[in-house]
């Protein structure tokens, strides 16, 4: 349903001229009906990915696509809502004239319109605001106005940035609830975040974004690993052994084998008697998220210290 | 379609503008100032509020045209309230050429209600209404809507200040096109002189649009004039949105 | 990916520049010939004074100064083509040296036109005085002004400015003489000639130029009217009546031949007064007249409501002095037109006959 293919961006710095790689060859994709987050530090570029992905912003290289259609064509957009991390409208319009518009704009006749905006405000509890004045509005009326222009025209895919930072937690459980009801309902959910537990508890797959590009991606409960003991052989006859292991290390006398899927278990065995050696201990570990956060994006060298 | 909506709001978010209110306040007082300082213009009343009225109603229509026009399209785009909106499956181009639709029909309605008090009081108190005011007045809105189109173009390559600053210079300039064109046959023949002949031919002449003078001394203004004269607009305003354009596709919106 | 950014912006750019290039050449010319173009009476409705706007204008009065140069050029040119009146030249020559008060050529020009074309001289020593206060070191603008009171035989003033003007241009030998000629109050066409010729060796604004011209060819015109008026007296006393045409003198032995009119056309005779004109000059001097009193019908007709019976009324409303009538041309009011026409009384003779305008070009 999405996809991103090599996407390149270049910021320039006016200032000093210098040029900042922000995204290199960045790719993943979501598939229809899943829920996606990409994770990342601040100013890693999920916020770039977005855009580029929503064509307000051009790529340097490689493609954006969302079902099928690329992002620089206004089609692509026809199924979706976006939610922006700081959401600004125009403030001489009333709640419900921002939603109808949006509704229109999404190409919705003017009764369709007008019905999705009774719905959309009664849902997000904005009814008794909605014949104010934007400009009048609390930051946290504001977000719930954002969700709801966000699935006026009743979105196939939907992008949220930060969705659930900045909220209370009253605001945070209502929003992950609508999130989990749209979910359900099938659609495509593509978020960006720094909160783990948040994630943890929607995504069904996270990339982290470092270093321009997709580093690692994790299943959305983190990833579940085999670790093999092994004794008899060194690092160098497993390693030549070609197995798919994840990581191979000395855990003192022993071997630590580390292999991403448990299939792969009877060809390890096979292959370290072979060379003379045997299993000790097998152990089923599954790698949280944070776990990978923090292995993955705080180890970086030259990333900051976990505050 | 999309570009009508977009024009429509557009229309909305500036007639909710005090400016635009203040505007026609302020033109209403100009035209009537004008009734009332006529007994002192010794005889030429008829042609003194003329001439003030409609140089009033082109005047305010051009602080409107520069000022509405640029900050406009900046304003969105400064206060990111561009980003929801154009993450609808709608095009920049699209966006854009609404949004000057929307500036052109806010002009059209200041210069119908200033022309239309006009229009009264020269047939009520003056009793002297011609087809020719009419067509003065028509041709005080095309050279507006051109000059919106200036406004448009500035506010999406430059800020507020300056592209103001650029509208209304090429709109001085635009009015002086002739006299640069005089200016450069008087260069010393060369290189130089065809150069400066051939800048000059790129100018858009807005002086073509004022006919105020002629509905003032009842010189018939006829239809193959407007009709040309709206080519001529068109043509410009076509250019004019057409660089616009391109220039606001390249722009990353963050 | 950048690149061909930029290069879809130049290429949008460039579209947009040749579709104005197109507009300008091709849409804008069709427009603009179904309008009239802003008159320079009206631009000066709002030029009051030129004192006062200068401070308006703050700090671009040249540059204004300058575009009010056009204009002031554009008014003469189209009205030397057309009806030959220029009673607004004054004021804008006016407002044009306050706004640029050292704007020599302006006075210069402004003069020429106020005082040859609009009639006006008094106006146009007021201007040149100006000039001369405001560019004392100027020897060019006393000079003028000598010019002028000589042309119009004020030979006091004259001969003053000539000597200002020398006493400023010591080099120049033939400012002196003038002033010489002024004081010894010698007028005739010989002086005036060589005065013409000096301005025309000596300047390098075109018009004064052209003005230098056309003054020299009516100087030989003078010569050639008095010559011929003289053999036309003497062909009278011979036969009793005036002669027909030039040929008919040369035909009597009075005349070796016939001269060339200098204007290219030729010179007629009066069959009843032996008057001779060149008939370029009189066609001129009719049309202008014309001209004048269309205006004074018209001004009647806004006065009265409604259009006088005949030119003698306009007379009698005192608002003509008197109907001119130039080599017995008359005036009359044609009821079918409306308009101010003008027939001779000589026989055989057409005054449209001239069909060059006066600019002494072939008009189309």
């Amino acid at each position: 349903m999405i996809r991103l293919d090599g996407v390149r961006k270049v910021f320039r710095s006016d200032f000093l001229r210098r040029k900042k790689e922000v995204l290199r060859g960045l790719s993943f994709h979501v598939e229809r009906g899943e829920t996606y987050a990409l994770l990342g530090e601040n100013g890693a570029g999920k916020t770039t990915t977005m855009k580029i992905l929503l064509g307000l912003v051009r790529a340097d290289g490689g493609s954006a696509m969302i079902g099928g259609i690329s992002s620089t064509n206004p089609e692509s957009r026809r199924g979706l809502g976006f939610l922006p991390e700081h959401p600004y409208f125009l403030p001489h319009l009333t709640g419900e004239e921002l939603v109808r518009y949006y509704g229109r704009l999404s190409g919705l006749s003017a009764r369709e319109a007008s019905a999705a905006t009774d719905r959309l405000l009664a849902r997000v509890r904005l009814e008794s605001a909605r014949a104010r004045r934007i400009r009048t509005y609390s930051k946290g009326m504001l977000q719930r106005l954002a969700f709801a222009q966000a699935l006026v025209a009743d979105p196939e895919v939907l992008v949220l940035d930060e969705p659930l930072s900045g909220l209370d937690p009253v605001g945070r459980k209502e929003m992950r609830e609508l999130l989990l009801d749209l979910k359900r309902r099938g659609t495509t959910i593509l978020f960006s975040s720094h909160i783990i537990e948040d994630v943890e508890k929607l995504a069904d797959r996270a990339g982290f974004l470092t270093d321009g590009a997709i580093g690692l991606e994790a299943d959305g409960e983190g990833n579940e690993r085999i670790e093999v003991f092994a004794e008899g052989v060194d690092a160098e006859a497993v390693a030549a052994a070609a197995i798919e292991a994840e990581r191979i290390a000395n855990e003192g006398e022993r071997l630590l084998i580390t292999l991403r899927s448990e299939r792969d278990l009877p060809r390890l065995r096979d292959r370290l008697r072979s060379r003379g050696g045997r299993i000790v201990r097998v152990e089923k570990r599954r790698e949280t998220l944070e776990d990978l956060f923090v292995e993955n994006i705080l180890s970086r060298p030259g990333a900051r210290d976990p505050v | 379609m999309r570009i009508v909506q977009v024009a429509l709001h557009t229309l909305k978010e500036t007639t909710r503008d005090r400016v635009f209110a203040a505007s026609i306040l302020f033109a209403a007082l100009l035209i009537g100032g004008s009734v009332a300082v006529s007994p002192l213009a010794a005889g030429q009343q008829d042609k003194v509020v003329k001439d003030i009225g409609l140089a009033s109603i082109a005047a305010i229509g051009v602080f409107l045209a520069v000022f509405v026009g640029v900050s406009l399209v900046h304003r969105e785009m400064e206060r990111r309230t561009i980003v929801t909106l154009l993450a609808r499956p709608i095009g920049r181009t699209d966006y854009l050429i609404g949004k000057y639709l929307g500036i052109v029909l806010t002009l059209a309605l200041n210069t119908a209600a200033m022309g239309t008090l006009f229009l009264l009081l020269v047939h009520f108190h003056l009793r002297t209404l011609a087809a020719g005011h009419v067509a003065a007045i028509y041709m005080i809105g095309v050279e507006l809507a051109v000059i919106a189109s200036f406004s448009v173009l500035f506010s999406v390559v430059s800020s507020p200040a300056l592209g103001g600053l650029f509208t209304l210079a090429l709109f001085f300039v635009g009015h002086l096109a002739e006299d640069v064109r005089t200016f450069a046959s008087m260069l010393p023949a060369g290189a130089g002189r065809t150069l400066a002949e051939a800048l000059a031919f790129l100018l858009p002449n807005l002086e073509l649009f004022n006919v105020k003078g002629m509905a003032v001394y009842g010189k018939p203004i006829g239809a193959g004039l407007l009709l040309w004269a709206t080519a001529y607009a068109c043509g410009i305003i076509v250019s004019s949105l057409l660089v616009a354009s391109v220039v606001f596709r390249r722009r990353d919106l963050q | 990916m950048r690149r061909a950014r930029r290069a879809e912006t130049a290429l949008s750019l460039l579209v947009s520049l040749t579709l104005l290039f197109g507009l300008n050449r091709f849409v804008a010319p069709a427009a603009e010939a179904r309008r009239a173009a802003t008159t320079l009476e009206q631009e000066l409705a709002f030029y009051p004074s030129g004192r006062m706007l200068k401070p308006l204008a703050s700090g671009f009065h040249n540059a204004l100064a300058d575009i009010l140069w056009l204009r002031a050029i554009q008014y003469y040119g189209e009205h030397r083509k057309t009806d030959l009146v220029f009673d607004k030249a004054a004021h804008v020559f006016r407002v044009l040296t306050d706004l640029d008060p050292h704007f020599v050529e302006a006075y210069r020009f402004g003069a020429l036109v106020v005082v040859e074309d609009a009639r006006d001289p008094k106006s146009g020593y007021a201007l040149l005085r100006k000039g001369i206060l405001e560019n004392p070191e100027r020897w060019e603008l006393p000079f003028d002004l000598a010019f002028h009171h000589f042309l119009q035989g004020e030979h006091g003033w004259a001969a003053s400015y000539f000597r200002r003007a020398a006493r400023l241009n010591p080099e120049n030998q033939r400012v002196a003489r003038f002033a010489a000629f002024a004081e010894k109050r010698r007028g005739g066409l010989d002086a005036s000639e060589e005065m013409w010729r000096e301005i025309l060796r000596t300047t390098e604004n075109e018009r004064f130029r052209e003005a230098a011209e056309a003054a020299l060819l009516g100087i030989q015109a003078a010569r050639d009217t008095t010559a011929l008026a003289e053999a036309a007296r003497k062909f009278r006393d011979r036969t009793g009546i005036f002669p027909r045409s030039p040929e008919a003198l040369v035909r009597a032995g009075l005349l070796a031949r016939v001269p060339p009119e200098p204007f290219g056309e030729r010179y007629v005779i009066h069959p009843v007064t032996g008057e001779v004109r060149s008939l370029f000059l009189l066609a001129r001097e009719v049309r202008r007249d014309l001209h004048v009193l269309q205006i004074v019908v018209e001004a009647f007709r806004e006065a009265r409501g409604r259009s006088p019976a005949n030119l003698e009324e306009l007379v009698v409303a005192r608002m003509l002095e008197a109907i001119p009538s130039p080599w017995g041309v008359e005036y009359f009011l044609d009821d079918a037109s409306g308009g101010v026409e003008a027939r001779s009384a000589a026989a055989g003779l057409d005054l449209r006959d001239s069909r060059r305008g006066t600019d002494g070009r072939e008009r189309a």
